[in-house]
């Protein structure tokens, strides 16, 4: 009986060790499948950022190129064109006449700084210190005034909630976002006016740009270069565009970017 | 005696060498518990940690108050040669309801939650019944065998959802899953040794207990001494 009972417990003892043996082999398994998920998981992570800043390049070089054919459509259309007239006038100054010059050399000169002051305020629109410098809303404030200059548009600005400083490169990104759905009024939308607010909250900045022209279907054109260089650059602010338009009434802009306490994007 | 076919002479060394590996199990696993108790001391007092770990540290005291009862009643019973079995009782109730706590806050989904929560309200109630049916007076096998199980299937739920999350830990720094660890290393190989330790019981074959006994409470030493790796990696967690 006890010989038995003897075999029994040993069977059992060894069992038990090969179980402890089994369960320090299963807890190790355990350690290296997950380290190997892991190691998978952080090399898609790479994967999926090394493509996000190829696409990041890809549309930063697009709105360089798209920024260079914007100074120079200025410069041909307009500065280019004052110059031209400026020196026309200079060229066909009759110094016979002598009161005729005197005008022709005043007009030369008012043309000159016109296009002298056009210069400045393509250089201003252009730069990022104005806006590293002075903020968003001073640098949107700017850009308003521009528009209103032209005497084209009624354009009405507004900040709602607590404006809070973003972090310079974001709020640089979103002039710039600003700055294209304008851009895409002067030169699609035929509109009279155009509304811009600004809503500051503790977790999101949302800015509505809206418009009374011709608008369009979403559909047709929502993947144009000028959009969509918008929602990328919405998209690199982990924030998103939401444009809704109804044909030959309005088009309105919603842009939402996530932003914590201290004013910083997240 | 025991498990070696051998000599009467030789059994007697066997058994004397056998309660003696008992009595050393017990005061190293008194000591471990006790290191394990100060440092949850230690961690307690930081208030940054969720309430279910920092609850999880009154489980040292708790084994500890239950080691150091044993110890006594190891010496005592060699004197009075009578079997108390309160202390091993009232643990036997208050472990299950300790890592069910522990269990249930562990888990974020809330359907997991729900089923941790009935499952072990069910075993609580099981746990309680035989307890106070077995009159305090047997060392409750069967308590601990169905306590056990359920540990067990939430260690597997923890491991089968830790597959399932995006795998951003760095699992040998991972506190939970090194307390985890030791809670399933315990309830999974004291799951077998349980049933055998009823039945040994139950027949004239009492004496054979003592390396069954051994065996647990070596597993008890491992289960603190990864209790103890997962507050160090907690505390490093907390420092950094």
């Amino acid at each position: 009986m006890f010989e038995k009972a003897d075999q029994l417990i040993i069977t059992f003892v060894l069992t038990s060790i090969l179980l402890i043996l089994l369960l320090v082999g299963f807890i190790t398994i355990i350690i290296f499948r997950y380290q190997q998920k892991q190691n998978a998981y952080f090399k898609d992570i790479e994967t999926l950022k090394a493509a996000h800043e190829n696409t990041l390049l890809q549309s930063q070089l697009e709105m360089q190129e798209q920024t260079f054919q914007n100074i120079s459509r200025e410069i041909h259309d307009n500065i280019g064109q004052k110059l031209s007239l400026a020196k026309l006038h200079l060229n066909t100054i009759g110094y016979a006449h002598t009161e005729e010059p005197e005008i022709q050399v005043r007009d030369a000169v008012n043309m000159i700084s016109e296009a002298i002051n056009d210069l400045s305020d393509i250089s201003r629109s252009m730069s990022s210190e104005n806006i590293l410098n002075n903020g968003l809303i001073k640098a949107l404030e700017f850009e308003v005034t521009q528009l209103k200059k032209s005497g084209i548009y009624q354009v009405n600005f507004s900040t709602f909630g607590h404006p809070v400083f973003l972090n310079a490169n974001t709020e640089l990104v979103l002039f710039r976002i600003v700055q294209e759905a304008i851009n895409n009024i002067i030169k699609h939308a035929a509109a009279s006016s155009i509304d811009i607010d600004l809503h500051y909250n503790n977790v999101l900045l949302t800015i509505d740009i809206s418009d009374n022209g011709k608008g369009f279907l979403t559909g047709e054109n929502s993947n144009g270069t000028g959009l969509l260089n918008m929602k990328k650059r919405a998209a690199m602010l982990n924030g998103k565009i939401m444009i809704s338009s109804i044909p030959d009434t309005c088009t309105k802009i919603k842009i939402e970017i996530p932003i914590n306490e201290t004013g910083n994007n997240v | 005696m025991f498990f070696f076919p051998c000599s009467f002479k030789s059994k007697k060394l066997v058994l004397y060498l056998m309660e003696l590996v008992y009595k050393i199990e017990i005061v190293i696993g008194s000591i471990v518990i006790l290191c394990s108790l100060l440092i949850a001391i230690i961690l307690f007092k930081n208030k940054q940690q969720p309430l279910f770990i920092r609850s999880f540290y009154l489980y040292p005291l708790l084994a500890f108050i239950l080691s150091v009862f044993t110890l006594v009643n190891t010496y005592l019973h060699e004197f009075t040669k009578r079997e108390t079995v309160i202390a091993e009782s009232i643990y036997a109730i208050l472990e299950p309801l300790f890592w069910s706590y522990f269990f249930f806050s562990l888990f974020n989904s809330k359907k997991i939650k729900i089923i941790v929560a009935v499952f072990s309200i069910t075993v609580l109630c099981i746990v309680a019944y035989l307890v106070v049916t077995s009159n305090l007076k047997r060392y409750n096998h069967e308590v601990l065998a169905i306590s056990n199980l359920s540990f067990c299937l939430y260690c597997i739920v923890y491991y089968i959802n830790l597959f399932k999350e995006t795998p951003t830990k760095k699992i040998s720094l991972e506190p939970l899953f090194w307390i985890v660890a030791g809670i399933f290393f315990y309830s999974a190989l004291s799951l077998p040794l349980f049933p055998i330790g009823v039945y040994l019981s139950s027949t004239d074959l009492r004496d054979y207990l003592l390396p069954i006994v051994c065996l647990i409470n070596f597993i008890v030493i491992i289960m603190h001494l990864l209790f103890i790796k997962g507050y160090l990696c907690l505390k490093k967690q907390i420092n950094s």
